[in-house]
């Protein structure tokens, strides 16, 4: 009986570590390295300086990635469907998924969007990582936060020297998701097997083309809001 | 009455149809003849027995709210259209008061914005508002989805109209929109008037209440729905104690200035008071309000902008007609009441 327990652990545990691929698929296992100034960010230590000089830290960051792709030779060759993916500064798991059933072959090029399109955000209630009790919907103007950056500045003059970047908004002109397509080198899949492939944001350059003395509150749909999404999809670069 | 055989036809027919969808297994949306498409997609979200009973459950219960004394039926009463009567602006918990009067809910699947000023685009995200808002329910969805999976009889039933009785935040929504989609008013004698049913003929002086409607308030208020789903300024002078900018503040267009989301007149009669800021009691200050009231600004409705000018007579007239769209199967269908074991 033992031994039957076993084996069926067994069998499990393969099953549940290995997800059946079709022949000719293989997988990549994306890691999401979250750094300030080129050092892994650590939150809520008042450790990171910003090109203004003024010493700032993180207590909250989180944003969806959603509509990966792999591209060779400018030619969309693999598609993920249902692509939700919540990366949290705070939960390390999120920040490594493996997207699954990629063709075996060479790739060239990640493209993403940071954040969620529009068809998401009017398309009812949702589950997995787009479930609103996540706190990145807003309710009174409906729509996800692509992006939620807080924390605190001694450059902020505000209550607790806090700032909040709540970056949403899907309706034109202020939609706030970014559209990446990022060269990748050697990326090689290879039926079951998992390529790996480490994409870093760094928030130093975030932080760098906006003052925080007068830009610490942004928290709903608006110009600035698609501005900072603008200067937050440019921290992201292929390692 | 003589009637033309077919539309005797098409009565029975109807009514063989409602029978239909309330006895058979399943509830179903119910497209009375002659109305639009409905804008809610029930194939990503079908009505289920299971479903329906749930968001029932949901709907009335105070668990939603922060300290468990308001649940969405403290300010949606079935017997007044599930608006919040005799409250110009609705209240939450610790008394707290928002900042507008609760509507009336009804034919929600044809809704194509909630919300006075629209900020919410799918009935699915609408509870979010009155769940978070402090001045309502003052909870987070979090801990609503943290009660109910502590609830040996909610797990249950989201295991009854799910197949998983792990409660989240999207099964919430989907099934309280079930139950809300169940709320459908199209039996008032407006509609059996309009069906041609035996019997069903409005008086001489509805009838010409309805002739007035046609001419000035259809455009807006359009039939069947009694709603063209837009936003309109349609000229209240500005309340300064609340400076509700409406529309605008979702859009942040000065166009939309003022303007609020056009609502539906089925079940008026009992829906009072009236306005997104309730300030009306009677549908007769309603009626008043557009013939001597209209404030003129930039962003003033353009079917406003000539005055309406009625008799006496024919403002009790139009009123008889607005009180033709009350449908008592609605406002006492024991199938939307208080869910008693």
């Amino acid at each position: 009986m033992r031994c039957l327990l076993s084996a069926i652990l067994v069998v499990v545990t393969f099953c549940g570590f290995t997800p059946q691929q079709k022949p000719g698929l293989g997988s990549v296992t994306l890691a999401i390295d979250l750094r300030f100034s080129g050092e892994p960010l650590v939150l809520g230590r008042y450790l990171c300086h910003s090109a203004h000089q003024d010493s700032l830290s993180i207590d909250v960051w989180r944003f969806y990635i959603s509509a990966v792709e792999f591209k060779n030779n400018g030619v969309v060759r693999f598609t993920e469907s249902n692509s939700y993916h919540l990366v949290d500064a705070e939960l390390s798991n999120s920040q490594t998924f493996v997207i699954h059933g990629v063709p075996i072959g060479d790739y060239d090029a990640i493209c993403f969007n940071i954040g969620t399109d529009s068809l998401t955000n009017v398309s009812g209630a949702m589950g997995g990582d787009l479930d609103p009790t996540l706190g990145m919907y807003w309710a009174w103007n409906t729509g996800y936060i692509n992006c939620k950056i807080e924390g605190r500045s001694n450059a902020c003059k505000t209550l607790h020297h806090a700032f909040e970047f709540h970056l949403g908004g899907y309706m034109p002109p202020n939609q706030t998701v970014r559209k990446l397509q990022l060269p990748v080198e050697h990326l090689r899949v290879v039926e079951d097997s998992t390529a790996p492939l480490r994409i870093t944001s760094d928030l130093f350059s975030f932080f760098s083309h906006i003052r925080l003395d007068t830009t610490n509150k942004v928290m709903i749909p608006s110009r600035v809001a698609a501005q900072l999404a603008d200067n937050f999809a440019k921290t992201f670069t292929v390692q | 009455m003589d009637f033309p055989k077919i539309n005797r036809t098409v009565v029975v027919a109807g009514i063989f149809f409602v029978i239909i969808a309330f006895k058979g297994t399943e509830p179903i949306l119910v497209v009375p003849a002659g109305w639009p498409k409905p804008a809610y997609d029930v194939a990503k979200n079908p009505l289920t027995t299971a479903g329906v009973a749930l968001g029932r459950q949901l709907f009335y219960d105070p668990l939603l709210s922060s300290d468990t004394t308001i649940s969405c039926a403290s300010c949606h009463l079935q017997a007044t259209g599930f608006a919040h009567v005799d409250h110009q602006l609705s209240h939450g918990i610790f008394g707290r008061i928002g900042k507008r009067n609760a509507p009336g809910l009804m034919n929600l699947a044809w809704s194509t914005s909630f919300m006075w000023d629209g900020g919410v685009n799918h009935l699915d995200m609408q509870p979010i508002n009155p769940i978070t808002s402090p001045d309502e329910m003052n909870e987070t969805m979090g801990n609503v989805v943290k009660k109910l999976n502590n609830s040996p009889k909610y797990r249950k039933l989201f295991n009854q109209a799910f197949g998983d009785s792990l409660v989240t935040g999207q099964k919430v929504l989907l099934s309280l929109s079930q139950f809300v989609l169940t709320l459908q008013s199209y039996n008032a004698r407006y509609d059996r008037y309009v069906r041609k049913e035996p019997g069903a003929d409005l008086t001489i002086q509805e009838l010409n209440g309805h002739r007035i409607f046609r001419l000035h308030c259809n455009t807006c208020h359009t039939e069947p729905l009694f709603t063209n789903h837009g936003f309109a300024n349609n000229g209240l002078p500005v309340d300064t104690g609340l400076m509700d900018i409406g529309r605008m503040s979702i859009t942040q267009k000065p166009s939309d200035s003022l303007k609020f989301k056009v609502p539906t007149l089925r079940n008026i009669q009992f829906t009072f008071p009236y306005m997104h800021d309730g300030r009306f009691k009677k549908l007769l200050d309603v009626v008043n309000h557009y013939t001597n009231g209209i404030q003129s600004s930039n962003t003033l409705d353009r079917q406003l902008q000539q005055p309406i000018v009625l008799t006496h007579e024919e403002k009790i007239d139009l009123v008889a007609f607005l009180r033709t769209l009350t449908d008592r199967d609605f406002l006492f269908d024991p199938r939307f009441s208080f869910p008693r074991e």
